[in-house]
């Protein structure tokens, strides 16, 4: 049985969650047109990096530091619809990194 | 301050020695030693810098070794080839001060690897073995040279090899020791390499640091050894290896804290550029006299801009000038060697020092002889936890330059007298539960049990470590007895079963300051910390050392923070049968605080602190000591109610300090309770000390084996009566370990009897089914010592939990040659 849009923004909204650590919260409870960092969720850098290598692991989904990747990251209903063309394989995913620019999704390192 | 760097032996995937590497400088395009032929290249394409092995074992003659004792000893033998054996050594004080990340972690992984599926086996201390503990990273090295000593296993991440360094300068600096080890090493282990990939900051192809197309880092392995001593001393005053030059002198250090994010450097790059002020500064340079600036420049774009802005300020040249590798910043030359070699972590700084050397002597050459002059670097390192540490250095340096060079990271002698905060606690984890906000959900646990620690401790003592950071000259010693192992194993999770993801989080948290980090953040400290992978003297030789600093006037407060996770034997059941063990000292010259001390009593102390050898350069200077009697309050898990609130008498802190030094009591921690006690087989009930103070008090562990009296044989059932003579072992031992610190051990201690006088009180509180395999822990306090009678207070904890206790009497005649 193939996954359903309101399935898909379920698991999603429980990958969060679960990526950030919220055991607080409801999943049910996050606003789906909100952000998903400061002013909405008030996810971190850190949060952030969980949840992409969550969404890798479980779709597949390589999430990149550009334009459509921060998109794909800036609300639930974002998100879900990012997978969801994902999934449905309509090419629209985030193309490659760039470099030029100051990362916001990604965050970097002087390890 | 003026060392000689005597000798240099590096490891790295560039050449197993000094002149290998310098051949492969040497070339006009040096090869680039990176491989995307690893043994992780199914799962991850980035290349990675390897050291080939195959050369190395055969050379080793010793018994079988890890690989990273493999490289250490490498490298020990080098330097021992150099210096002319260790005879070299005989007759000084020596410091072996050395920085890791991995050391044993690589057999860790395999063990947790291969028992990844069974769940009987999820408690993170499950697979550690003793030399697994970084912290016996420092003493492998100093056993190699079959010499007693100090011995410091730095770990603050990717700055752990100059930190080192400048740890090591220090003691030099205080006349502590003649001379030091000093230097780093990291091998590449599936955690780092896979925990820097969830950070997505590893780059798939060669890296580029310092270069607008760079995109993130190539790990590799490596490192470097030196020979440090005061420029006075050393190779030039000994004539039975000659009179040579030094490599290069050591001038000057910086250190500074980001107090920004765990990993992301603060943007505008202030921190690391007051680092290399400071490193200037101590030197007497002004930076357009150095010649050379080796950069850490890792490649990610974070680090470099950051990097790139400090030293277009240090430099003032335009900050928006081309990121460029090898550019030429005024008249400075500017280089990441890491695109030659990756990035060898805890091992990059004192790797870098090495390459550094070899460019120096490089540009010398392209210089000619006759403009034969002294060449000046700076080496940065920079590190998770906003770590940041450069250090300054020069080769044929003007001594006469020396004299008049003003600066020296050491002021003034302060007077004393000094006083001294306590507060230590252990927290389980509904106490770690009651605070919410934003980071805590994050935290491991030893970071939590330091934050909340450092909370109780302000809250006692009406002290603001906030204030304190902010307006006075802080700094922090944070020991760190197992590293962060919960950490790891989340991390490793996701490494050994691909269906769970690398958590960032986690990784980013394994690194052994991340609990220092974290409190660095929040109280807003930017000066200097200094993580240790502690050993059991480690806490007396940083208090040590921070009072020498309040003494040197380098700081006015020094903090003393040490935090650890302790896992139960229970702790895969709920994933939260975890203590953890925090303890917060503050010492600060008298005069600086003015505070009233609620919790503890007040003593004044004489302390003898013993620098020099001869009894004309002993100090005697008056420390008010707070603390309670063990270093450490237990708080059970579940049951605050039954929170052991001991205190007692105060003891002389410094004789511990000069036994210490001279005493090598970490074997005590190593062979266990048998070396204490004379009874042997099924008698001997107890297994090893894990924590003992210089007043008879402790902790001992107990793990239940399941053909020992204290099981009934026919129905398996643990009969309950055997804790009491357990205790009494347990005390017994803590007793009879007091000799090392008295310097009263003759002969064979366990030959000398001890036994049990009378039991003044016995209570079984929880009728716990213990179960062979279980671990136990004893907790012994010492109350009252009229030789050769001991009276103790004893609990057994069990789960986090006291399950009995009892107060009795005993024999022991160790004390009683007292």
């Amino acid at each position: 049985m193939s996954l359903t849009k309101t399935n898909l923004e379920s698991e999603l909204r429980s990958l969060i969650i679960h990526a950030a650590n919220l055991t607080q919260m409801d999943p049910n409870d996050i606003n789906p047109t909100a952000p998903l960092l400061k002013g909405g969720l008030g996810l971190d850098s850190i949060d952030l990096l969980e949840l992409i290598v969550s969404l890798e692991q479980k779709y597949g989904l390589k999430l990149r530091n550009d334009d459509a990747g921060r998109q794909a990251l800036s609300s639930l209903d974002a998100l879900t619809a990012f997978t969801w063309n994902h999934l449905n394989g309509d090419g629209t995913e985030g193309s490659a990194a760039t470099t030029s620019e100051r990362p916001e999704v990604h965050h970097q390192s002087s390890p | 301050m003026n060392f000689n760097i005597v000798t240099c032996s590096t490891v790295s995937c560039l050449g197993r020695n000094f002149s290998e590497l310098e051949e492969k400088l040497r070339l006009e395009e040096p090869p680039v030693a990176l491989t995307r032929d690893h043994p992780w290249r199914e799962r991850l394409q980035s290349p990675v810098g390897l050291i080939d092995f195959s050369s190395i074992e055969s050379s080793l003659s010793a018994g079988p070794l890890t690989r990273i004792q493999q490289l250490a000893a490498l490298l020990v033998d080098d330097l021992l080839g150099q210096v002319g054996g260790k005879q070299y050594f005989h007759g000084k004080r020596v410091a072996v001060v050395v920085g890791t990340t991995t050391a044993g972690i690589e057999t860790w992984f395999e063990k947790f690897a291969r028992d990844a599926d069974d769940h009987a086996k999820q408690n993170p201390s499950h697979w550690f073995d003793v030399h697994e503990q970084q912290g016996q990273f420092s003493d492998f090295i100093l056993g190699r040279l079959n010499h007693g000593g100090i011995s410091i296993t730095v770990s603050t991440a990717c700055s752990s090899s100059n930190a080192a360094i400048i740890q090591a300068a220090k003691l030099l600096e205080l006349g502590e020791v003649d001379v030091c080890i000093a230097g780093g090493l990291d091998i590449i282990t599936p955690l780092t390499l896979f925990g820097f990939n969830a950070l997505q900051l590893l780059d798939k192809n060669l890296c580029q640091p310092l270069t607008p197309e760079r995109n993130g880092i190539n790990l590799s392995e490596g490192g470097a050894f030196f020979v440090l001593e005061p420029a006075n001393g050393g190779l030039d005053s000994q004539t039975q290896t000659g009179r040579h030059r030094p490599l290069a002198k050591l001038l000057g250090f910086g250190q500074s804290t980001d107090t920004y994010h765990m990993t992301m450097p603060r943007p505008d790059g202030a921190p690391m550029l007051r680092c290399m002020q400071q490193a200037l500064d101590a030197a007497g340079w002004q930076a357009q006299d150095l010649d050379y600036i080796n950069a850490h420049g890792t490649g990610t774009l974070a680090n470099d801009i950051s990097e790139w802005q400090a030293l277009s300020q240090l430099l003032e040249t335009d900050p928006s000038q081309t990121i460029t590798n090898n550019a030429t910043l005024g008249t400075v030359r500017v280089e990441s060697s890491k695109s030659l070699h990756g990035h060898a972590l805890a091992g990059a700084g004192a790797l870098e020092l090495a390459v550094s050397l070899i460019r120096l002597r490089q540009i010398q050459k392209k210089r000619g002889a006759s403009e034969r002059k002294s060449l000046k670097a700076i080496s940065n390192s920079f590190g998770f936890g906003g770590h940041n540490a450069t250090i300054a250095f020069a080769i044929d340096y003007d001594e006469k330059a020396a004299v008049n060079s003003g600066i020296k990271n050491f002021g003034n002698k302060a007077a004393g007298p000094y006083s001294m905060w306590y507060f230590a606690s252990n927290y389980g984890p509904d106490d770690l539960k009651t605070s919410q906000h934003d980071l805590w959900r994050r935290l491991s646990w030893s970071s939590k049990g330091l934050m909340q620690a450092v909370a109780d401790f302000e809250v006692e003592n009406g002290i603001q470590l906030k204030e304190l950071a902010r307006e006075g000259k802080l700094e922090i010693y944070h020991l760190s007895l197992y590293g962060e192992m919960e950490a790891a194993v989340l991390t490793a999770r996701g490494i050994v079963n691909t269906a769970i993801p690398v958590s960032p989080a986690s990784f980013q948290q394994s690194v052994a300051n991340s609990p220092i980090a974290y409190l660095s953040q929040k109280i807003g400290f930017n000066g200097s910390y200094i993580t240790w992978t502690a050993k059991p003297d480690s806490s007396q030789l940083a208090l040590h050392c921070g009072l020498n600093s309040l003494r040197q006037g380098t700081a006015d407060a020094v903090l003393i923070v040490t935090t650890s996770e302790y896992h139960c034997p229970a702790y895969n059941k709920a994933n939260a049968d975890a203590l953890c063990f925090s303890e917060v000292t503050l010492l600060h010259r008298g005069n600086y605080l003015k505070m009233s001390p609620s919790r503890f009593s007040v003593e004044t102390s004489h302390i003898t602190i013993n620098t020099k050898r001869g009894a004309s350069t002993d100090r005697t200077d008056q420390v008010r000591v707070i603390r309670p009697l063990l270093p450490c309050d237990l708080w059970t898990r579940k049951k605050k109610d039954s929170m052991l609130r001991l205190t007692g008498e105060i003891g002389p802190y410094a004789e511990v300090i000069t036994h210490l030094q001279h005493h090598d009591i970490h074997h005590l921690y190593e062979t266990g309770c048998d070396r204490w006690l004379p009874h042997r087989g099924s008698m001997l009930l107890v297994d090893r000390i894990i924590r003992a103070n210089d007043r008879g008090s402790g902790l001992v562990s107990v793990r239940l084996k399941p053909d020992a009296k204290y099981f009934d044989q026919k129905s398996g059932i643990f009969l309950n009566h055997w804790l009491v003579e357990m205790m009494a072992q347990g005390c017994g031992t803590l007793s009879k370990q007091l000799g090392i610190h008295t310097g009263n051990v003759t002969g064979d201690p366990s030959q000398k009897i001890g036994f049990l006088i009378s039991i003044d009180s016995y209570e079984l509180l929880d009728g716990a089914n213990l179960k062979p395999g279980d671990c136990l822990t004893i907790v012994g306090h010492q109350t009252v010592a009229t030789p050769p009678v001991v009276k103790y207070e004893s609990q057994v904890l069990f789960d986090g939990q006291i399950i009995a206790k009892a107060t009795f009497k005993l024999f022991s005649p160790e004390e009683a040659d007292g």
